[in-house]
């Protein structure tokens, strides 16, 4: 068991890897805007990236559009955040002071991020006649759940033993493996993990992008044709 | 299907980042005014991303390039579907927590498709042969551009600094609205000229929209090189949608910036109204509620003119929609789909009507030929009733 899960985790980041070049490789390989249009090629103040900035950290186009899934997506992305930043103590030796210190927080947003994925899918599901869920969403909503509830049965109900734990992730990412924690729960978690992990959105990486870009074009719009 | 090219070719680096930005989260839905008449999630944005992606992993991934590039018919027929039953109205980018800049990604997707002669769809595919022909997408003989309708008392200059472009909708469909355009301009006393009918050639605007790109660099440059030989400094035109080709993408296929400046009529006879070179003579005691055209409001940013004109009016009442501005939800005729989604373009027209009556307006008021025509259209037969004129038309009667 520990051997397979090894494999599968170095495939997990293989394929993670293959899909994030891939994506980057197609951006990169794309045409740019023509210079010409005013409306695509506005320019960058201060101003703009600091209001562009307050947009992607806050999701201030969302709370525009919908406050509800606002307060969830985007509790949701600060609790998986905390969440992710909480488990850097297993892949860093020695664990850096930050990560430590985010530990209590790390844990209540552990407890928080299956909350936040409920209100998005009732908020979701209950949207009248515009209701929209897609498939790939849905899979991403119930992998993400599983991955939390067994995290948290893990650190409260079924204590699995971190120090095992630490060794098998850590001697996985010194590529030194070891044995597999004697936990079910630990095994789930982690398997899920592997499913996750190449399976990532990347609207992640690429809506940063298009909120900067959305700004710069709000901006340009008023001159379009107005320019003197 | 087996595909040699691959899909995505046509896609802007910005573009393709878009299509990895989009969350899927669907609040694009309770914008669109297609969701809203026809209740199809199969043709929502979110929907039609994730088929094109679908389609470029098929074409252009790895996978693709191991195993072959195997399309699914049922997904090009689907994608071709929701596509062309959009009217790239933009609402949906408008109000997209990500950004998305959609009233320019799905011209691009509908080149896409055309590239691979998977569209466009119905009549919108003999577009191209009838602008060579003709001049104009609608069939109509070019002499008979500017007739019967031209006002006869209107004076027209054989040269000017200011020009005023028609527009093949306006001068074939909607022609109450241009002969307001050219009284009004008449009543302001500066001399403008035109193009001769048969020079007057389509902006490129409907090819555009339905991804057939072929031309558009031969109108521009027919349309560009015959204002610049007539000394023109400024060009007007009523209709948003040349407005916004000319603004936006003339100078991408001019290839350098425009010899002259392009201006909405609202700008200038705003202008001219402030400058006093013309007056509102008549008072109009009404309630008059305004439509944003999509092309207008969201594509050029001209908002605050057409009110300021409509403000000028002694004694109105100027009502809004509950969707304006930059929101403004689309009258149906965008996109060319009226062409093939008639009923879909109908539906959308009563929804304008229907709220304009509600808010107890006496007057719709339009500033686009297509939804002039449209909306018009779309009375016939409703039983709610509103007197429809376009702004040029109205202030034409009371200056
Ligand atoms: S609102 Fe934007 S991100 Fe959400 S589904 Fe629509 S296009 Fe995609
Ligand atoms: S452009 Fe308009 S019609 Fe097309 S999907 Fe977006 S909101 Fe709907």
């Amino acid at each position: 068991m520990s051997f397979f899960l090894t494999l599968s985790a170095y495939c997990a980041f293989i394929l993670f890897l293959i899909r994030l070049f891939s994506h980057i490789w197609s951006w990169i390989n794309a045409d740019k805007e023509p210079a010409s249009d005013p409306l695509v090629n506005g320019k960058i103040s201060p101003s703009l990236l600091w209001n562009a900035l307050l947009d992607i950290l806050f999701f201030r186009r969302v709370y525009a559009t919908n406050k509800l899934l606002w307060a969830a997506s985007w509790t949701f992305h600060l609790s998986f955040f905390l969440v992710l930043l909480r488990h850097l103590r297993y892949v860093l030796y020695p664990v850096p002071g930050f990560i430590v210190f985010i530990q209590p927080a790390g844990k209540i947003a552990g407890y928080i991020l299956p909350l936040s994925l409920l209100l998005i899918l009732i908020v979701r599901l209950t949207g009248g006649k515009d209701r929209y869920l897609s498939v790939y969403n849905f899979f991403l909503v119930g992998l993400l759940m599983l991955t939390s509830l067994t995290g948290i049965f893990m650190s409260s109900l079924f204590r699995t033993d971190l120090v095992n734990a630490k060794a098998f992730v850590f001697g996985m990412v010194t590529a030194a493996p070891a044995t597999l924690p004697e936990s079910r729960l630990f095994a789930v978690h982690f398997i899920l993990f592997l499913v996750l992990l190449p399976s990532l959105p990347f609207h992640l990486i690429a809506s940063p992008v298009t909120t900067i870009e959305a700004r710069k074009r709000e901006q340009a719009l008023y001159k379009v044709i107005h320019e003197k | 299907m087996k595909s040699k090219k691959c899909f995505g070719k046509e896609l802007s680096q910005l573009q393709r980042i878009e299509l990895d930005a989009c969350t899927q989260c669907g609040e694009c839905l309770k914008h669109c005014p297609v969701q809203e008449v026809t209740g199809k999630p199969e043709i929502s944005p979110p929907e039609k991303i994730r088929m094109f992606k679908k389609l470029m992993r098929e074409t252009d991934s790895i996978k693709s390039s191991l195993f072959g590039k195997d399309v699914d018919p049922k997904l090009i027929q689907d994608f071709t579907n929701a596509v062309y039953e959009c009217t790239v109205c933009g609402a949906c980018g408008q109000n997209c927590p990500v950004g998305l800049f959609n009233q320019r990604l799905w011209p691009v997707l509908r080149k896409e498709m055309v590239m691979r002669g998977l569209g466009p769809v119905g009549p919108q595919a003999n577009m191209p042969k009838v602008v060579k022909e003709t001049g104009n997408p609608y069939n109509e003989p070019p002499e008979k551009r500017y007739s019967p309708w031209f006002p006869g008392d209107v004076q027209v200059a054989e040269s000017a600094d200011i020009a005023y472009y028609a527009g093949c909708t306006g001068a074939y469909q909607a022609q109450p609205m241009v002969k307001g355009d050219v009284r009004v301009l008449n009543a302001i006393g500066k001399p403008f000229t035109m193009l001769p009918p048969e020079e007057e050639v389509c902006c490129g605007f409907p090819l555009f929209i339905t991804g057939q790109h072929d031309m558009l660099k031969d109108l521009t440059d027919r349309l560009v090189t015959a204002y610049k030989a007539k000394g023109v400094k400024t060009l007007l035109c009523s209709c948003p949608c040349c407005v916004n080709i000319m603004a936006r993408d003339w100078p991408i296929y001019y290839g350098k910036k425009l010899p002259f400046k392009i201006r909405h009529i609202t700008q200038y006879v705003d202008d001219e109204l402030k400058k006093g070179r013309i007056k509102i003579k008549k008072k109009l005691t009404e309630r008059i509620i305004y439509h944003d055209p999509c092309y207008l409001s969201r594509g050029v940013g001209i908002i605050a003119e057409p009110r300021s004109i409509l403000g000028s009016i002694p004694g109105i009442e100027l009502l809004e929609f509950d969707r304006h501005g930059v929101n403004s939800r689309c009258c149906g005729a965008g996109g060319a789909a009226r062409k093939v989604h008639h009923e879909n373009a109908i539906a959308m027209g009563r929804l304008t009507i229907n709220e304009a009556v509600e808010k107890r307006a006496d007057k719709l008021v339009l500033s686009c030929p297509a939804c002039y025509e449209k909306v018009n259209e779309a009375m016939k037969g409703h039983d709610r009733k509103i007197k429809i004129v376009d702004i040029m038309e109205l202030i034409a009667e009371l200056v």
